[in-house]
């Protein structure tokens, strides 16, 4: 057993070590509708690209609404999962699905509408290109019930530890893309309507694949109409909003900046920005990865009012992260015309200079992205709400369509492109200002930009940090644990029932998690001492926790299996288990 | 742990327990009465000096039970402090050893 200090040494190989699932697990989000532009660019040609740039207001408005839906439904159903409360999971799970179909529905039967009577004009202002991105939309209004699904497929998958089987989906559905569209759109000559068609039906397969583990009754959580609680929709919205506000944004962004490119530059404009933006998502991914693994570790130190680790999780990001950002923007800079040439070869065609200069300029925008990212992110877990929200609506749309509106007629296209840039600057001087603002003087330090109270944070007395490797330190920790807790004046009871349960816990996690792959573990434990109340922390990178395992404990078949963790559970205030990011977080308080 | 003390009369083993019963002393526990317990029908445990019980140790003498009673016997498990107490009603221990009160 060591005693943890410094603490922050673990934090940056922590999320390096994290990092590379999280931009694997991005990247598969997002070939597909590279998969889709390359067909769209090479066989269609550049109208191919104006239309799914018109589309892209409404794959982004979709994916904001399933993504609120994802992380409320996600968040709530691991709350209750942390609480045992299995019908509660189950209701989170069946309302919504309930309330994706229903949105699902309503854009199918909204968009086929707007195809059928040519109501499309709010998208593709360009009368010309109108009739086929009718005939897009009317293909891909086939796929928006299963894009609504799939996402919340996947989010409950990883919660029953089954995310595998989401990447299996996902790669599925890209083969299938690829054949789709080879069949349609080089093979039959269908045009956009292949185009949009493969991308529907690989939907469906994706949805298929990842609904055939809830059907085959192996899953903890059940579609069950009986006592459903439909207020917890409204739950499920209220949590979920925050996180895809910054996506709805974005989808308002997309209609104004089109628009404006549409009037200006011509549906040539449209055609190089989409190809810009779609082939950027790949190297999104990158930033999205970051991002994902910050998040987590915010998270957990906010829960934890871990200040150190905060203040490291936010170092690493910008001191360790942005510079890698940089170096992946570079390259993508050098790769200008490489990039361009995956979509466009004639070089006289005025898209593909157009597409050149926005690879030159565009990707300046990402490590200052980043860096909003980060913040908004901290801003979101640590409750800074009106930097969070002017943020969004800043990064969302107001920035990049305030600037392409002012420069557009002395620039032309690269107004949009510096905008993107100019965006960057003006969320990360927000910052800076809002600290300024907030401490009435220049930040010093990371610590100074963030912004955290005085008070926040447990003090190094009230603290107990302990790392483990085997089961005899289990025991030595259970004797510490005690001892810390009588120390602090807790009751001799509580002081026995703590070691105990990290006896027990701890135990538990050395003796399975330690056992099952080959992989190199490491069990971190925290005991702080508040108010006269403990809680302990013990926190692992084995295989995550069993649902179906957490259900025998509720409910034994042979009442001595388990015995320990059943006792923890009895005697516990709370317990609560989150598996993140690779992460086993269990907490316990008493 | 500290020392366990064995007594062996007849087919009775009275065993005298002592300091924490945990994980790792559970296991050296096990190994002890495995040794102890050949022609053995009852068992008697004496809890007076334990201060500490994990399940590991619940374990062992949810086997010494199984076995004894098998034999026609059981475990008796006399001056069983408060606190443990507790753990053996969280668990539904009660139902299953005797426990004979002081």
């Amino acid at each position: 057993m060591k005693t943890r200090s410094p603490y922050s040494q673990t934090v940056a190989p922590l999320m390096f070590r994290l990092l590379p699932v999280q931009i694997l697990l991005a990247l598969i989000g997002c070939i597909n509708s590279i998969v889709s532009s390359l067909f769209a660019s090479n066989v269609i040609g550049s109208v191919g690209m104006t239309v799914t740039g018109f589309y892209s207001p409404v794959s982004t408005l979709l994916g904001a609404i399933s993504a609120m839906l994802v992380g409320g439904s996600q968040i709530l159903c691991g709350k209750y999962m942390g609480k045992n409360l299995v019908e509660k999971m189950q209701n989170v799970f069946s309302l919504d699905l309930i309330v994706s179909c229903i949105v699902g529905g309503l854009f199918t039967a909204f968009f086929i509408l707007t195809s059928v009577f040519d109501l499309n004009g709010f998208l593709a202002q360009d009368p010309e290109t109108r009739p086929l991105f009718n005939q897009y939309v009317l293909g891909q209004a086939a796929g928006m019930l299963p894009t609504v699904l799939y996402s919340q497929f996947a989010a409950f998958l990883s919660l029953e530890n089954q995310a595998r089987r989401t990447t299996i989906a996902s790669i599925i559905a890209i083969a299938a893309n690829i054949g789709l569209n080879f069949l349609f759109v080089s093979g039959m000559g269908m045009g956009v309507t292949g185009l949009a068609l493969a991308s529907s039906l690989s939907a469906w397969l994706f949805l298929v694949v990842e609904a055939q583990y809830f059907i085959s009754g192996k899953s903890t959580l059940r579609l069950s109409f009986r006592q459903m609680q439909w207020r917890e929709s409204g739950e499920i919205i209220k949590i979920g909003f925050p996180g895809a506000m910054s996506t709805g944004y974005q989808a308002v962004r997309a209609v104004l900046v089109n628009a404006m490119l549409a009037a200006y530059v011509g549906s040539v404009g449209v055609s190089a920005l989409a190809t810009v933006n779609t082939l950027m998502s790949f190297f999104w991914a990158i930033p999205n990865g970051m991002l994902a693994v910050t998040r987590m570790m915010f998270s957990i130190s906010i829960g934890e009012e871990d200040r150190q680790t905060l203040v490291d999780t936010m170092r690493t990001a910008l001191y360790r992260y942005v510079p890698i950002m940089c170096a992946v923007v570079a390259m993508m800079i050098a790769a200008a015309v490489p990039l361009t040439r995956l979509y466009y070869r004639d070089v006289s065609d005025p898209v593909y200079a157009l597409t050149v200069t926005g690879f030159r300029i565009v990707p300046l925008c990402m490590p200052l992205s980043l860096i909003y990212l980060v913040f908004s992110c901290f801003g979101q877990v640590s409750g800074k709400q009106a930097l969070v929200y002017v943020l969004a609506a800043l990064d969302g749309v107001v920035c990049v369509a305030g600037f392409t509106a002012l420069l557009i007629p002395s620039m032309g296209m690269n107004s949009v492109y510096v905008a993107n840039v100019l965006n960057g600057v003006v969320t990360t001087l927000v910052i800076l200002f809002y600290s300024v603002f907030k401490r009435k003087k220049f930040p010093r330090s990371t610590e100074d930009l963030m912004v955290i109270p005085e008070n926040f944070g447990v003090e190094e007395k009230d603290r107990l940090d302990l790392s483990l490797r085997s089961m005899e330190e289990v025991v030595q920790v259970s004797r510490t644990v005690q001892a810390f807790c009588l120390e602090k004046g807790i009751d001799a009871r509580r002081a026995y029932l703590a070691g105990l349960s990290m006896e027990e816990m701890a135990g538990n996690v050395i003796a399975h998690g330690f056992t099952k792959d080959k992989k190199r573990h490491f069990v971190d434990i925290r005991v702080v001492y508040r108010d006269n109340g403990l809680i302990l922390r013990i926190r692992d990178t084995c295989k995550a926790f069993d649902p179906a395992t957490r259900k025998e404990i509720a409910e034994p078949d042979d009442p001595y299996r388990n015995m320990g963790i059943r006792m923890v559970y009895s005697i516990a205030g709370s317990i609560n288990y989150q598996s993140v990011l690779g992460l086993n977080v269990l907490t316990i308080t008493f | 742990m500290a020392e366990t003390i064995f007594e062996k009369n007849g087919t009775r083993l009275t065993v005298i327990l002592e300091g924490r019963l945990d994980t790792l002393s559970a296991s050296v526990l096990e190994k002890k009465m495995q040794q102890h317990l050949d022609g053995i029908r009852e068992v008697i445990m004496d809890f007076e000096k334990v201060e500490y019980l994990s399940s590991s140790a619940l374990r062992v003498l949810l086997a010494t039970e199984q076995l004894t009673k098998t034999r026609g016997g059981g475990v008796k498990l006399l001056h069983v402090n408060e606190r443990i107490m507790e753990i053996f009603n969280l668990v539904g221990f009660l139902d299953v050893v005797e426990v004979v009160p002081d």
